[in-house]
């Protein structure tokens, strides 16, 4: 099925229309950017049709198998709803980035291949593909941080690259393990024949570290604050949106199924591992002056929760783990999104400057205050039914240890709620009377991250529809052990 | 017969080391021109030779050439770099005094590295590895700058103790059996000689090739040498050098002569060679400013990723044959890189920092040089990462798990200065004194010991090779993605 390649392709050949339009308008690159991540839209609209989004297994095109190569493309439920993701945060990324001057059909270029990276990831069935796309994801983005970030944009960057360098450097031995181990570079020849491996306890844990640097997991997380607060509003849009997701997918797909037998002692580390993020991730963020950093700061937590609904190891748990992925991927960019509007009318990001904002702007300020709702997990929104299902079943699992958690979800109702009453409540600061709001070409990227909120916090069972065979499938192999 | 045969094997040495003499010849003349054209064509003609017969069986041709499969193709690659290399120089050839003579000398470098790949003797060996050496010190000197000549002097006194090491080495080897230099027989014969001597030379033959490799310990030649030197001559030394001697080294003590002797050792010796030269030339290279000592530096890096292969064993040959030719494309990349730049800003003082804001000033020739860095660190989608993948995954193999893990490490900290050319290029503004064009009729700063490696009158010619090797670089990378990967082993399989 070759439209399962166009998911790569056309914002590949999209990048290079950037570039090659690029010298005539910067317009016509912004419009091709466009174009291309709507027609990936399409793309995937189009496989709906056959049946992707109700759990249905697809495989791209295939070469011929005399040869043995490594691309070979699968979409199952655990990369359906990412995919999804994907397509839509890269949509919103384009359009804000709208604005952008300085080199802009490169910036869009970059997004692109960024977009077309990250979803090759979740589309590899080879996990030498899924490596190739797991480090290609850092290029773009090392550029998008260095050349179009704010002022420490070097650093960032630089921190940014070798930090998960060294994680996937550790993923790449455990990689290299596993195939040479076992002599097949299928994901799923992987999986089968796993008894073959010497040590798979090794295996596991140098895969999964990789991950867990990516996730990103407390004490691997120091990348993030930097790149984030670094990085221009598009590359943050993405980071937050599917990057970090990258490391939650990699240990679904490829650390737990290749050895599930480690779950039995990695099961406590990940949950404690949880608890440490969420509350340390909660605790830093509550103490932030820069709003960017504290949207920042609050990954760190949320991602706790994808690390602790893991831990629990049943099917309930990993779709937890699968809900606070979607929904922080709908979250954190809404948020992003919003600091990075602000910034660029006021240049500055200090919560201590800004009041009242909510009658200055009104549009922007409702806008912040629905995303700090839906961050803090508030019932109806995408939040919410993730992280009820991951403490839930993290508690099943671990009973009363589990409690800590609880204090991580009380934090974030509250850096959330300091955020919005400084930014948006109280008398409006003088400084920011004339404040232009949100127009209606930033209002659509924002528009289109608060309905995904909204349907998906309604109604959760979209994503569980998706994927309801791979958890289930996922929660049989850590039960069966070895 | 024999001798036709011979000659058929040795074809391609044979057509390169006719355009050097041709070039010579044509030099006498004052035909430098016609001597550069002779040179390249002699080494791109045996570029050919070798492709051809890469789909021929592995042979071995009257007991001292080897040919066929990955014989002939590291031949084939070292002839089309080398052509490559010297198609960029042209330019700067036709100008300089001898350059003709010079063409030549590369062609030799060239024709020295082809035989190195292909002896199987180890007189031939020896002799190659001479001529190569001898070659190489004119072309470092060939700067006539003061640093350059001391840094010739030193390269040629340490290759001249490590010939004394090999020529020590070799002695024992006769000395056991006496009557015979091919590979083959002094195998066989090696099992039943007594211990001691044998370990003696075993060591002494491999510290001298590790000398010519430039890894740790013995790596301070290359430092110098590689900073002060032309351009178009560190391009030509860096890559090509290692490519015959990383395949010679593994022919000898994984196949042929200590094969039989060294399992024990292989791991050991030359496993904590590779992690001291991958551990000291990525530490060393973080403190570098200069943009052709770092690349120095990384070099002995390198090496060491492909001693990690030596350290394996037979099995690993293809994966370090890939590894080492991935390596000289992009290294000898880079080395050009710093005769473009020269070209593109007169005034750069050499410094990586001097790179700033080059990446909106050459789009080309900086995408050409970031994609080389990349390939140096082993991304994905680029050459270097199917040599790290391949030699690694031969070291995870055998169980050294923890050698690869110390490699990927490596690698990883190598990206501090492959990652600052990138920032130089891309993330900084360009400073004016560099960035400034040159004023017509005023003067380099030190014109007088700019005489080969001088900034003007290089023309496009390395930047067009610069990004030729990328675009082999990026192809090689990601064509295996989709076609599989036995395709480029092909090309590299010691039968």
């Amino acid at each position: 099925m070759f439209a399962v390649e166009l998911l790569i392709l056309v914002p590949l050949v999209g990048a290079a229309l950037c570039v090659g339009v690029g010298r005539l308008s910067a317009r016509a690159s912004r419009l091709a950017s466009l174009g291309a991540t709507i027609a990936s839209a399409g793309v995937l609209a189009f496989l709906a049709a056959e049946g992707i989004f109700s759990g249905v297994a697809l495989e791209g095109w295939r070469v011929a198998r005399d040869t043995v190569p490594f691309w070979d493309l699968r979409i199952d439920g655990l990369s359906a709803p990412l995919l999804a993701l994907t397509a839509l945060t890269g949509l919103v990324a384009v359009l804000a980035s709208w604005g952008e001057h300085n080199r802009s059909s490169v910036h869009h270029a970059l997004l692109l291949g960024l977009q077309a990276s990250v979803t090759g990831v979740f589309l590899a069935a080879d996990v030498v593909l899924l490596y190739v796309f797991w480090e290609a994801v850092l290029i773009p983005m090392y550029f998008l941080i260095g050349i179009w970030g704010h002022e420490n944009r070097r650093h960032a960057a630089m921190k940014f690259f070798i930090y998960t360098f060294a994680g996937s450097a550790f993923m790449l031995v455990g990689i290299l393990m596993a195939v040479f181990g076992i002599g097949q570079t299928d994901i799923s020849m992987l999986v089968s024949g796993r008894t073959a491996l010497a040590q798979p306890s090794l295996v596991f844990w140098l895969i999964a570290i990789g991950m867990l640097v990516k996730l990103p997991a407390f004490p691997v997380h120091t990348w993030l604050p930097d790149a984030h607060v670094e990085a221009p509003t598009a590359g943050s849009i993405l980071l937050a949106g599917v990057l970090l997701k990258m490391g939650g997918y990699g240990l679904l797909r490829l650390a737990l199924p290749i050895s599930p037998g480690s779950f039995a002692h990695a099961g406590i580390v990940f949950a404690v591992l949880g608890i440490v993020g969420i509350i340390y991730g909660a605790a830093l963020a509550l103490v932030q002056s820069d709003l960017k950093r504290l949207v920042a700061l609050s990954s760190v937590s949320h991602m706790g929760f994808v690390l602790l609904a893991i831990s629990a190891g049943t099917e309930r748990g990993i779709a937890g783990a699968m809900l606070v992925m979607v929904s922080h991927g709908l979250v954190a960019p809404l948020l992003f999104l919003l600091v990075g509007q602000l910034y660029v009318r006021t240049h500055t990001r200090e919560i201590s400057r800004f009041a009242g904002l909510g009658v200055v702007t009104p549009r922007w300020g409702s806008a912040l205050t629905f995303g700090a709702l839906a961050s803090l997990g508030l019932p109806g929104l995408s939040g919410f039914p993730g992280e009820f299902l991951s403490v839930i079943e993290a508690f099943g699992a671990w009973s009363w240890p589990m409690i800590p958690a609880m204090i991580g979800v009380v934090i974030a109702a509250a850096y959330n709620l300091r955020a919005v009453r400084e930014v948006v409540h109280g008398p409006p600061a003088e400084e920011w009377r004339a404040l232009r709001d949100l127009d209606a070409g930033d209002l659509v990227p924002v528009m289109l991250l608060v309905a995904a909120i909204v349907v998906l916090g309604v109604c959760p069972a979209i994503v569980l529809n998706m994927s309801g065979d791979a958890f289930a499938t996922l929660a049989e192999l850590i039960a069966g052990g070895v | 017969m024999a001798e036709v045969t011979i000659l058929s094997a040795f074809a391609p040495q044979i057509a390169c080391i006719t355009g050097a003499a041709v070039a010579i010849a044509l030099d006498a003349f004052e035909r430098r021109h016609h001597a550069v054209v002779a040179a390249v064509a002699g080494a791109a003609l045996a570029c050919v030779l070798g492709a051809a017969a890469v789909g021929r069986p592995t042979a071995l041709t009257g007991d001292v050439a080897l040919s066929g499969g990955g014989f002939s193709g590291t031949v084939s690659v070292i002839c089309g770099l080398g052509a490559l290399m010297l198609a960029a120089s042209w330019p700067r050839l036709v100008r300089a005094d001898h350059g003709g003579g010079l063409a030549a000398l590369s062609a030799v470098v060239i024709a020295s590295a082809a035989t190195i790949v292909a002896a199987a003797d180890i007189l031939v060996l020896l002799i190659a590895l001479e001529a190569m050496a001898l070659c190489a010190y004119a072309l470092v000197w060939s700067a006539r700058t003061a640093s350059a000549t001391e840094a010739a002097i030193k390269y040629f006194i340490q290759g001249a103790v490590a010939t004394g090491l090999f020529v020590l080495g070799l002695a024992i080897v006769f000395g056991l059996h006496g009557n015979t230099t091919s590979y083959v027989w002094i195998r066989t014969l090696m099992v039943s000689s007594p211990g001691p001597p044998v370990t003696t030379a075993f060591v002494l033959i491999g510290v001298a090739l590790a000398y010519k490799l430039g890894a740790f310990p013995f790596h301070s030649w290359a430092l110098d040498a590689f900073e002060t030197a032309p351009p178009y001559a560190s391009a030509m030394l860096a890559g090509l050098p290692k490519i015959a001697a990383i395949v010679a080294m593994m022919t000898l003590y994984t196949r042929a002569v200590f094969a039989n002797v060294a399992s024990e050792y292989l791991l050991w010796v030359f496993g904590a060679i590779a992690v001291a030269s991958m551990v000291f030339g990525s530490l060393g290279g973080l403190t570098q400013f200069s943009y052709t000592r770092m690349l120095a530096y990384a070099g002995v890096a390198q090496v060491g990723y492909a001693l990690v292969a030596l350290s394996v064993g037979s099995v690993a040959m293809t994966p370090a044959a890939v590894l080492v030719s991935a390596y000289a494309v992009a290294g000898s990349a880079s080395f050009l890189a710093a005769a473009a730049v020269r070209s593109a800003r007169p005034r750069w003082d050499g410094s990586i920092a001097g790179l700033a804001g080059l990446g909106q000033e050459r789009r080309w020739l900086s995408a050409a040089l970031a994609v080389a860095m990349f390939s140096l660190v082993g991304m994905p989608l680029t050459a270097g990462f199917w040599g790290k993948f391949l030699v690694f995954g031969s070291a995870v193999a055998v169980g050294h798990w923890w050698l690869a893990l110390i490699g990927v490490l490596a690698s990883v900290i190598s990206f501090g200065y492959y990652g600052s050319v990138l920032k130089s290029l891309y993330f900084d503004e360009p400073e004016e004194s560099f960035a400034e064009a040159e004023v017509p009729g005023s003067s380099p700063p030190d014109r007088d010991m700019a005489d080969i490696s001088g900034p003007e009158e290089s023309g496009r010619g390395p930047e067009i090779a610069v990004v030729l090797c990328a675009a082999v670089l990026l192809g090689v990378g990601i064509v295996p993605l989709i076609a599989g990967i036995e395709g480029l082993m092909r090309f590299f399989t010691f039968g």
